[in-house]
């Protein structure tokens, strides 16, 4: 179990999150702008990205509170601050964390109009709603909430650790429109959830007794694939590694891009990503748990020649109407489809570039516009407004600046850096630099970098 | 070196991003105490409850046994550290009841005994409550049974069993939990 901790934990901190990755869409020619939007074009011959390095990212978020919230040191308790943020939290918030790292980023160019990339990515991406009556049954008790429903529809988790096999065209339609695909190959290591959960819990004043207790139409259902062989805890980390690459838990996927200048200067473009489903067929593990089960208390019969045990009698009602059954079904999961949308006016001085074709390409070196991010979750979609300004300062060093509205943060400011140093490239993108002052008051902190050669 | 200047900041934000004013080591101080209310008991008793099974035979006081494991929880032991006992009760009768409320162990040995319940005759709006205090009282922990026996005045004058008055008897208890973190 430690070394599957560790394991995670290592994946975790040398991947990246930046859900919405709002720096680099579109940035500065870069082979991971594809993995945002197959068609998007590039004027590059061939591509291959550093072997582990060419996309490097990691990220945390969470709504509603952030760690300076309840660990500062300002002289107030703990609990405190606990209870301030358990109060301050709706069941909207959520912690979430999506990671990439690519182990393989590859491309070349077909022809004059088709450009093909391939390659081979690791991903983790959880999210977890707060279940505000579940924290408050645990932290404050029913003592105070008589008739007071707590649901346990709140409680919604998902969390996927894959690999992803892709290959994908961008093609040059007309001197307007590109359009890109790409096919992704899932191979799921682990995935746990529960979601689509019914139920509630009241405790009312009672008819018979002084307290009535309902647990009404109680359906609650967790799925998880990876973690158990058998009904034994896979402890093996190269198990988990190994149904990374084209494991037995399996599935299709699809981007779908576009891109079109609406004027020389002027270009909207969109993307659909993941579009796909995982089956999980093989180390399955569900727990179900369905019924209503109405507690009044003991009832004491006082009936000498028929001694009950109402403990046991108790105990096997509770169980009889509320069944938990354990199976091994297969069951399917869908990918979080993201959306991007983008519109960029480009602008300032007129500069050439050389292609891969070696003719010329003349370039704005400013651009400002605005981007749209959406990943469809459990509950809701959560969105991300961005604003941008791009800066060539020369034509092999490309800036960008974001400010960026979402759930975290109404004040995040990105900036993104491209440096093409020969054919050598390196990129880095950081989100929410406002807080790198001091991390523990940001919502989400998320960063990617990585390297590739590029040819052109 | 043009850009430099321009770059610098921004990498030196990054390498030197820090988290401040911030105390991890606080959680230790952390104490979840929530509350729970809990039905408990409850029955209704009719004269004829007092007569042996032929039914011409009066017996002045009832038990019946209740079994808990809930306190063999080690969990339990740990973090509860009160009881508020709630007792409501209607007495239809024209006698006076007494409700005793014994913790038991395995072997039927008395633990702990609650304050004797008395509920007048024709009492219809009786309320009680006893408090616990379990930090006091460690060895609550052992109770297994629970036994409540509900005796009715001997007046003098025999209860009549096909009499429909009642006594009708109704518990709950309040957890109180201290879990320190």
């Amino acid at each position: 179990m430690m070394r599957i901790c560790t394991l995670l934990f290592i994946i975790w901190v040398f991947q990246s999150i930046a859900q919405s990755k709002q720096i680099l869409y579109d940035f500065a020619d870069l082979p991971q702008s594809s993995l945002l939007n197959p068609g998007l074009t590039n004027e590059n011959k061939f591509h291959f990205g550093v072997p582990l390095l060419s996309g490097i990212s990691t990220g945390f978020g969470s709504s509603g509170f952030t760690a300076y919230d309840l660990f500062a040191n300002d002289g107030r308790t703990f609990n405190d601050k606990v209870n301030q943020v358990f109060n301050q939290l709706t069941n909207r918030d959520f912690a979430t964390i999506n990671t990439q790292i690519e182990l393989i980023n590859a491309g070349f160019r077909f022809n004059k109009d088709i450009y093909i990339s391939f390659g081979f990515y690791h991903e983790i991406d959880a999210i977890a709603y707060y279940p505000k009556d579940i924290i408050t049954l645990i932290n404050e008790g029913n003592g105070a909430y008589v008739n007071r429903v707590f649901s346990i529809s709140q409680v919604n988790v998902s969390f996927d650790a894959i690999g992803v096999a892709h290959v994908g065209a961008t093609v040059q339609l007309d001197e307007k429109l590109s359009v890109g695909g790409r096919l992704k190959m899932y191979s799921s290591a682990a995935n746990y959830q529960t979601r689509n959960n019914q139920g509630t819990f009241t405790t009312v004043e009672g008819a018979n007794n002084i307290y009535t207790h309902y647990l009404n139409n109680i359906d609650f259902t967790m799925n998880s694939s990876g973690f158990y062989q058998n009904d034994t805890f896979i402890n093996d980390a190269s198990q988990y590694i190994k149904n990374t690459f084209f494991g037995p838990n399996s599935g299709l996927g699809i981007d779908l891009g576009m891109a079109y200048k609406i004027s020389p200067q002027l270009q909207f473009s969109a993307s659909i990503l993941d579009l796909g489903y995982i089956k999980h067929k093989e180390n399955t593990q569900n727990n179900v748990v369905q019924g209503s089960y109405t507690f009044e208390g003991v009832n004491f019969q006082y009936d000498p020649t028929n001694p009950t045990n109402y403990w046991e009698q108790i105990s096997d009602e509770f169980k009889r109407q509320i069944p938990t059954t354990d199976n091994q079904d297969s069951y399917t999961t869908w990918r979080p489809m993201r959306f991007n949308a983008a519109l960029k006016y480009s602008f300032g001085e007129r500069r050439s570039k050389i292609c891969y074709d070696n003719r010329y390409e003349e370039f704005y070196t400013d651009a400002v516009g605005a981007q749209l991010f959406t990943i469809f979750r459990p509950l809701f979609p959560q969105m991300a407004l961005t604003g941008f300004y791009q800066k060539s300062l020369t034509d092999k060093i490309h800036a960008k600046a974001t400010y960026t509205i979402d759930d975290f943060s109404a004040s995040n400011l990105g900036f993104g850096l491209s440096v093409q140093l020969s054919k050598f490239n390196v990129y880095a993108a950081f989100d929410n630099i406002l807080n790198y002052g001091n991390l523990a008051k940001a919502n989400n902190v998320s960063l990617q970098l990585g390297m590739n050669l590029i040819f052109n | 070196m043009r850009y430099t200047s321009k770059i610098l900041p921004f990498v030196l934000l990054v390498f030197f991003s820090c988290v401040k004013d911030v105390d991890f080591d606080q959680t230790n101080g952390f104490v979840l105490s929530p509350v729970y209310r809990s039905a408990f008991t409850y029955f209704t008793a009719t004269p004829a409850k007092f007569f042996d099974p032929s039914g011409t035979v009066q017996q002045n006081s009832i038990s019946d046994v209740g079994r808990i494991d809930f306190f063999q929880n080690p969990t339990v032991a740990e973090t509860l550290i009160q009881m508020d006992f709630l007792v409501e009760a209607r007495n239809q009768f024209n006698r006076d009841f007494t409700i005793t409320i014994e913790f038991q162990d395995d072997n039927g040995n008395p633990i702990y005994t609650l304050i004797p319940i008395i509920i007048s005759a024709n009492e219809l709006n009786y309320t009680h409550t006893e408090v616990i205090d379990l930090r006091n009282n460690p060895q609550v922990f052992n109770t297994t049974q629970i036994v409540i026996t509900a005796e009715v005045q001997d007046t003098g004058t025999p209860l009549n069993p096909s009499d429909t008055s009642e006594f009708e008897f109704e518990s709950a208890i309040v957890f109180y939990i201290e879990k320190r973190f």
